[in-house]
C-alpha cells in the first residue's frame, strides 16, 4: 500500500514532535511545543487534551505511569506514532526541497544559518 | 491516589472540567487541572496569570462542546446533554464578550494613547526603537486586511504597510476582520513581537 503523507493536523504533528526526544507530561509538552515553534504555537491544556486523545485513540501515543512522579500523567510515542511523525517529516522535507528547487522560498527560510 | 488541587484558583478551573463529558474527565480531567495548576506555578507575573485564565475561559467551553459534539454523533442525545450543550454555547458567548471588553477597556484605559499609521510601526521595529518609542503606549491604527492565519482559536490579520515589515494583529477568532477590510485597531504596544518580516501585536481589538 502506498504510504499517506501529511495525514497530521498542526498540534497533533507538534505534540507528536514534542515527545519524540522522550516521554514529557502536559506542562513539558506545552512548554517544548512553545520553544519548537519559535512562541507561535502556545498550547492551552483544553487544546492539549483534546488533541491528546485523539492521538492516545489512534495509538499514535501512550501513556506512561511515572514512579518518581506519580501525580502527572506521561505519554511517550509508541512506534505507529514515530513512523507517523516520520513520514510526516519526510512529507515536509520534500516539500521543502521542491520549494528550494522552484526558488519559492523567502530569503529567511530554509537556508542554513 | 487522587490529587487535590491546593489553589483555589487551580479549583475554580476543576469546576470548569465539569462541563466536559463524563468519559472525558474520567481520563483527562485530572491531568488537565495539573497542567494548569503547572502553566500558573511558573508564571511569575499577575498579569500573566490572568492572561492564562483569559485563554481558559475560551478553551474550557469551547473543547468541552467539540466532545459533546463528537461524542454525540450518531447517537441520540438525551434533553440534558442538549441543556448542557446550550449551557456551554451560552458560557461561550459570554466569555467571548468579556473577553472583547476586557481588551478594548485595556487598551482605552492605558494612559498613553497614540494614534499611528502601520508604516511607522513597521519602520520602528525594522529601525530597532518600536519599543523605546511605543511599549508603553496604546497603539491605535487603521490599515487594510490583506491576509489571514487561522491557529489555536486566534486569528492573524495582515497589514500591509509599504514597508519591508508587515504588521500583523492577532484577534479572538470569533471577532476577527475579513480580508480586503479597512479597519481601526487598538493594540498595546507592549504586546509587539519582532518576526522576521514584521511586528506581532497580540491581544489587537477593532476600535
Amino acid at each position: 500500500m502506498k504510504r499517506q503523507y501529511n495525514q497530521l493536523p498542526q498540534v497533533a504533528f507538534s505534540i507528536l514532535l514534542a515527545l519524540s526526544l522522550r516521554e514529557r507530561h502536559g506542562y513539558e509538552i506545552i512548554k517544548q511545543v512553545l520553544d519548537d515553534s519559535d512562541d507561535k504555537i502556545r498550547l492551552s491544556p483544553g487544546a492539549l487534551y483534546t488533541s491528546i486523545k485523539q492521538l492516545n485513540e489512534q495509538a499514535l501515543v501512550a501513556e506512561v505511569v511515572h514512579p518518581e512522579d506519580p501525580r502527572r500523567r506521561y505519554y511517550r510515542l509508541t512506534e505507529k506514532g514515530k513512523r507517523a511523525l516520520s513520514a510526516e517529516l519526510a512529507y515536509y522535507e520534500n516539500s521543502l526541497l521542491l520549494a528550494r528547487q522552484r526558488q519559492v522560498l523567502e530569503a529567511s527560510y530554509g537556508t542554513p544559518a | 491516589m487522587v490529587h487535590r488541587p491546593s489553589a483555589p484558583s487551580t479549583d475554580i478551573y476543576a469546576k470548569l472540567v465539569a462541563l466536559y463529558p463524563a468519559a472525558y474527565r474520567q481520563q483527562y480531567g485530572q491531568p488537565m487541572v495539573q497542567t494548569f495548576d503547572d502553566l500558573l506555578s511558573a508564571e511569575p507575573s499577575k498579569l500573566g496569570k490572568l492572561a492564562i485564565w483569559g485563554r481558559a475561559l475560551w478553551d474550557v467551553p469551547s473543547s468541552a462542546l467539540k466532545e459533546h459534539v463528537t461524542n454525540g454523533r450518531g447517537m441520540t442525545m438525551n434533553r440534558n446533554t442538549k441543556l448542557l450543550i446550550a449551557g456551554i454555547a451560552l458560557v461561550l458567548l459570554l466569555a467571548n464578550g468579556a473577553s472583547f471588553w476586557f481588551g478594548y477597556l485595556h487598551a482605552r484605559q492605558t494612559v498613553n494613547i497614540e494614534r499611528v499609521s502601520p508604516a511607522q510601526l513597521a519602520l520602528a521595529m525594522q529601525h530597532d526603537d518600536f519599543y523605546s518609542s511605543y511599549g508603553d503606549t496604546a497603539l491605535l491604527f487603521t490599515g487594510k486586511v490583506s491576509a489571514l492565519q487561522h491557529e489555536n482559536g486566534i486569528m492573524a490579520a495582515t497589514f500591509q504597510t509599504g514597508q519591508a515589515y508587515a504588521i500583523v494583529c492577532q484577534f479572538p477568532a470569533a471577532q476577527h476582520p475579513n480580508i480586503g477590510d479597512t479597519i481601526s485597531v487598538a493594540a498595546p504596544g507592549g504586546s509587539a513581537e519582532r518576526l522576521p518580516h514584521g511586528v506581532l501585536l497580540r491581544s489587537c481589538v477593532e476600535n
